[in-house]
């Protein structure tokens, strides 16, 4: 399946030989190990505590005796000197030229520090899959957010001037004036989150009266949600702006190390020449090698440098596809791309539950608008779930007919039965970085 | 391949570029304009080295 090398970023990891991958893999952890014990008071401090030294760690199967590194870890290490990264820093303070944070959405943010070369890196990494997915020199890509401290379009930015594309930052415009700066200057690209995709197409149709389909958009690059690998809304958006939409993940802390190429195999390959993507069982904590088992997913980043991600615990799940990628990159398959965070799937009615599958079922009804919410709270000592969804125009006054079939769907998706609240279009919440449309207010209390 | 015939030629090109890049650093010291650009062609040198010269060792081209 040896393509043309052209449709590679880097034909050489990109296609090198699956036991030479490992090979490279191992070397470059082990190098990576050494770099933070040597450098890092948080790194060090962990491994000590459990007697590990990197010199132990010589084959494969050595990898799963080092700890993993959890946000909190972060959080903790980043409460000393020098502020504001602390003990978690490992090259001089004066070395660092880039900083950005996490969303804060699972607490106190996580301050990133990147060197220069760290950043050069985060370029490069992006530039695999922006050329994966057929973004190229003859491009004008679009930046529809608000940059500010969020990582991911940032290295986009970088990147898109790596490969040659020309770079337009939709910064401080409303929603309405990026969809007519984009028609004016005739973008052919652009990236967002899937919910800030179908909130422009939604504007563009409702707001301005145009069909996204007008502005000749050939390709959409998601981040920051799992949205783009589920199939019913992936296909809205593609449906909508009339071309193909692209899911790749990544993370402020660990750098984005997932992508999918044109080839669309059903998933996101790994850059696995700079990342090292281990899935453990969720309840066993093994690696786990065989497709189709749902795990969660553990990175290493081998060359940041400034702030290493070590064996980190990202808290998403996912599960390795069977079939190789007929695009001839050796790296591997995540099927189905993020299927959600572990602290998302939580048991309600002592069946386990994720959103990921309610917005699956939401997203195949046309019926629907694109945005919902769930909320999970107790009555009583019973689980309750309520999807708070809004009718598409056109629908007014079809409630009972649509909570019938929204119904019937859930169940089979899910095995759960649902309280339903219908909203007027338009009255959820729009989000334009990352939405927040699950609530378990069980554990607020 | 003919990308794969030449990884190794690449590879020592780009460990000549980045002594010379080393060489013009330490003739530079102390001015500015020379110190902090050859921080970022390093940068890019290194990326090279990930994309280019660390494949052709595993590969042993």
């Amino acid at each position: 399946m040896v393509q043309s090398t052209d449709i590679y970023w880097n034909p050489f990891l990109e296609t090198m030989p699956v036991e030479k991958l490992r090979e490279l893999q191992l070397m470059k952890f082990k190098k990576i190990l050494k770099w933070g014990y040597e450098r890092s008071r948080l790194y060090r401090s962990l491994y000590d505590s459990v007697g590990l030294k990197p010199e132990d760690i010589k084959t494969w199967d050595d990898i799963k005796k080092v700890p993993m590194l959890e946000k909190e870890n972060y959080r903790e290490a980043q409460r000393k000197e020098p502020w504001p990264y602390g003990d978690a820093l490992c090259v001089p303070l004066e070395d660092v030229t880039e900083y950005h944070q996490t969303s804060g959405t699972t607490g106190q943010p996580v301050y990133v520090p990147d060197t220069w070369q760290d950043w050069e890196w985060q370029a490069e990494n992006w530039a695999y899959f922006l050329w994966a997915m057929n973004f190229r020199n003859t491009d004008r890509v679009f930046l529809p957010f608000g940059y500010n401290n969020f990582i991911a379009y940032w290295a986009g930015h970088y990147a898109c001037e790596k490969i040659g594309a020309e770079v337009v930052s939709g910064a401080m415009l409303s929603t309405e004036e990026r969809i007519l700066k984009m028609k004016d200057l005739k973008v052919t690209a652009f990236m967002a989150t899937p919910t800030y995709v179908l909130g422009m197409a939604d504007a563009c149709k409702n707001k301005l009266g145009m069909d996204p389909k007008e502005l000749g958009i050939t390709k959409i690059l998601c981040a920051g949600e799992p949205g783009a690998s589920v199939p019913t809304t992936k296909k809205r958006m593609e449906e909508a702006w009339g071309c193909p939409v692209y899911d790749h993940c990544g993370a402020t802390e660990f750098g984005s190390w997932g992508y999918e190429c044109t080839f669309k195999p059903g998933g996101m390959h790994i850059n696995e020449g700079m990342f090292l993507v281990e899935l453990l069982d969720l309840e066993t904590g093994e690696p786990i090698e065989e497709p189709n088992k749902l795990g969660k997913i553990v990175i290493t980043a081998f060359d940041r440098m400034a702030m290493p991600s070590i064996r980190c615990d990202t808290k998403d799940v996912s599960m390795w596809s069977p079939d190789p990628c007929e695009c001839g990159r050796t790296f591997r398959v995540l099927k189905g791309g993020i299927h959600g965070r572990i602290d998302h799937i939580t048991k309600v009615k002592g069946v386990l539950f994720s959103p990921v599958a309610v917005e699956e079922v939401v997203r195949s009804m046309p019926q629907l608008g694109d945005e919902f919410e769930l909320v999970v709270d107790k009555v009583g000592d019973i689980d309750r779930i309520t999807l708070k969804y809004e009718l598409a125009p056109g629908y007014e006054g079809k409630e009972k007919e649509v909570e019938t079939e929204l119904a019937r769907m859930l169940r089979l998706k899910t095995n759960l039965n649902y309280v339903y609240e219908s909203h007027p279009y338009g009255s959820l919440p729009r989000y334009q970085v990352k939405a927040k449309r699950f609530k378990d207010l069980r554990k607020e209390h | 391949m003919a990308e794969q015939a030449n990884l190794r030629e690449m590879a020592n090109l780009i460990a000549n570029i980045k002594k010379e890049a080393e060489k013009l650093k330490a003739l530079g010291s102390g001015i500015n304009c020379i110190e902090k650009n050859v921080i970022r062609m390093s940068a890019i040198l290194k990326m090279m080295e990930l994309d280019v010269s660390d494949a052709a060792d595993i590969l042993g081209v």
